[in-house]
């Protein structure tokens, strides 16, 4: 009986060991980026997963309903489950890139699309305004805005100098659009469309930040780098910014498509010896032939990126 | 050892008998083959669903056969009265319990090399061969069956299996927490709630420890020294599992 206390005496002095290992590995898990966060999920299945040690497989649950949404048309629901996911698994890129995407490019084109609804409505409702002077004056505000909506979705440059200078025009109109107050409806219109840029810019400035959070998590990788880069690039015109994380972007492996969107955007800020180097770079490589023709054509003095 | 080695061949070749066994598997089968239904997703998504499905169903029905398995296989002897026939031989209480113990980790071994050739299958047939990250994962998730076997058989050695049935599943959700409960126990000011939660949270096995799977399915590397840091853990703590069972079948009115 004696040498039955023995076991348990053994096995009490074992936590010991025991103890030490596990302060060991939580360093370890610290050192290695192996610690997970809790999170209270969305949605009892996803909740119930993560207590019991499956975030994988919430993730990938919350990833089948952003498809859906996607598919759905319902962009605004999508945005808590990336935030949610991101938590949850924030080593996976993709969650990254494509919520950044997102917001930056789609819930940005559904808040564009509801600008031209309220044109549409506008010029429904035109002609029921009497008064000549308030007609005109509504008319050129509903001009000025659209056309500063159609600029963001094309080409005007989001830096944060010209951002000011949109929200300049937006304040503008919202002051004068206070003597419409006694027509309710037409000024919810107008109310509504300044309102469209605003948020346009809201949501270009989300994705930034969102992948800007990506990076926090994944510093040694190139992907989120370009994909920020190339959203300042593409979708904000703001080219010193998208040649500062494009820089940062190659300094770790990477494929030969983020060298070819560096000498674009080195073009595009000015840095033309900076492009005429990073194009020969790619000489040898699969955009050898658009390399080529790209050192002669700046070396000529002409642009070459459109 | 041989004694110990024939009691576990033959609970084995008992528990390949149980038709719990063969359901959980064909249900895990079933699961890991369900994950290629995701091809509507781009390739690398797809790809890191059936990683993502395939760990968990490996993880989550190799513990209910840890479970289902250990659950029974002292008290169904009791049951039976086979026991005493045993104890009628030169077998002692250890001899038994460290046999039972052996047949445990051959049952988990057999499920899991079915159910993990299964999962390479998938990834072969994805041209996306599996790397040694997967095999670090898969392997740590082998150590975590291992032991919950061994928790389990431990309680059956002094509780019913009623009480045993919910402590394990309990335990098993509590083991994946005791990490978070780690965060809050750091941040509390008390220091006799502070000491009271650093012990428990050594007592409490840490399966969490041995959940790679959401890194890995990601891309962050695991070194091998976490790898072999948590796989002693995992045999410190089924050795002191172990022990206490073998205290308390020594103890046990048959």
């Amino acid at each position: 009986m004696k040498r039955n206390w023995i076991r348990i005496f053994i096995a009490l002095i074992l936590f010991i060991p025991i103890g030490f290992l596990q302060v060991s590995i939580d360093y370890s898990k610290k050192l290695e980026n192996l610690e997970s966060n809790i999170l209270l999920m969305p949605g009892q299945v996803a909740g119930s997963l993560v207590l019991s040690g499956f975030k994988g497989l919430a993730a990938d649950l919350l990833w089948l309903n952003i498809e859906n949404y996607w598919h759905s048309g319902q962009h605004y629901k999508m945005l808590p489950l990336f935030e949610a996911i991101a938590w949850l698994q924030p080593n996976y890129i993709v969650v990254w890139a494509v919520g950044g995407w997102h917001m930056a490019y789609n819930v940005f084109a559904t808040v564009r699309s509801r600008g031209e609804n309220f044109y549409e409505e506008f010029k429904k409702m035109e002609e029921n305004i009497k008064e000549k002077n308030l007609k005109e004056k509504a008319k050129r505000i509903v001009e000025e805005i659209k056309v500063l909506i159609e600029g963001l979705a094309r080409d005007y440059e989001k830096t944060d100098k010209k951002i000011e200078e949109y929200f300049d025009i937006t304040d503008k109109c919202l002051v004068e659009i206070e003597e419409f107050k006694k027509n309710k409806k037409l000024y919810e219109i107008l109310y509504g469309m300044i309102n469209v840029p605003v948020e346009m810019v809201f949501w270009y400035r989300n994705g930034i930040s969102f992948l800007k959070k990506g990076i926090a998590y994944n510093p040694d990788r190139y992907d989120l780098y370009f994909e920020l880069g190339w959203t300042y690039y593409h979708k904000g015109r703001d080219y010193p910014n998208a040649v500062r994380y494009l820089e940062k972007a190659i300094k770790f492996p990477h494929p030969e498509y983020v060298d070819d969107v560096l000498a674009h955007a080195y073009e595009k800020n000015g840095q033309i010896d900076l492009a005429i180097k990073q194009w020969e770079k790619l000489l040898g490589t699969s955009f050898d032939s658009i390399a080529k023709r790209a050192i002669e054509t700046l070396k000529k003095g002409e642009p070459f990126t459109p | 050892m041989r004694k110990v080695w024939i009691i576990g061949l033959n609970s084995f070749r008992e528990s390949l008998r149980k038709k719990t066994l063969y359901i959980l598997l064909v249900v895990a089968l079933i699961v890991i083959g369900a994950s290629k239904a995701f091809s509507f997703l781009t390739a690398e998504e797809e790809l890191k669903m059936i990683k993502d499905v395939s760990f968990s169903s490996i993880e989550f029905f190799g513990a209910l056969i840890a479970i289902f398995i250990s659950l029974t296989t002292i008290s169904n002897e009791i049951e039976k009265r086979t026991i005493y026939t045993l104890f009628a031989k030169p077998i002692t209480r250890q001899n038994f319990f460290l046999g039972k113990f052996v047949g445990i980790v051959m049952i988990l071994f057999l499920n899991f090399i079915l159910m993990t050739l299964f999962f390479m299958g998938l990834l072969i047939f994805k041209k996306s061969p599996p790397d040694i990250q997967v095999f670090k994962t898969l392997f740590l998730i082998f150590i975590e069956l291992i032991l919950i076997g061994s928790i389990t058989l431990t309680v059956a050695t002094f509780a019913s299996d009623a009480f045993n049935i919910i402590f394990s599943v309990f335990l098993y959700i509590v083991g994946h927490l005791t990490s978070y409960g780690n965060q809050l126990i750091e941040r509390t000011e008390n220091i006799i709630l502070k000491g009271l939660g650093q012990m428990l949270y050594t007592i409490v096995p840490n399966y969490e420890n041995f959940n790679i799977r959401d890194k890995v399915v990601v891309g962050v590397e695991v070194s091998w020294n976490y790898v072999t840091k948590t796989t002693i853990y995992g045999i410190l703590y089924i050795l002191v599992v172990l022990l206490i069972g073998s205290y308390f079948i020594q103890k046990r009115e048959i």
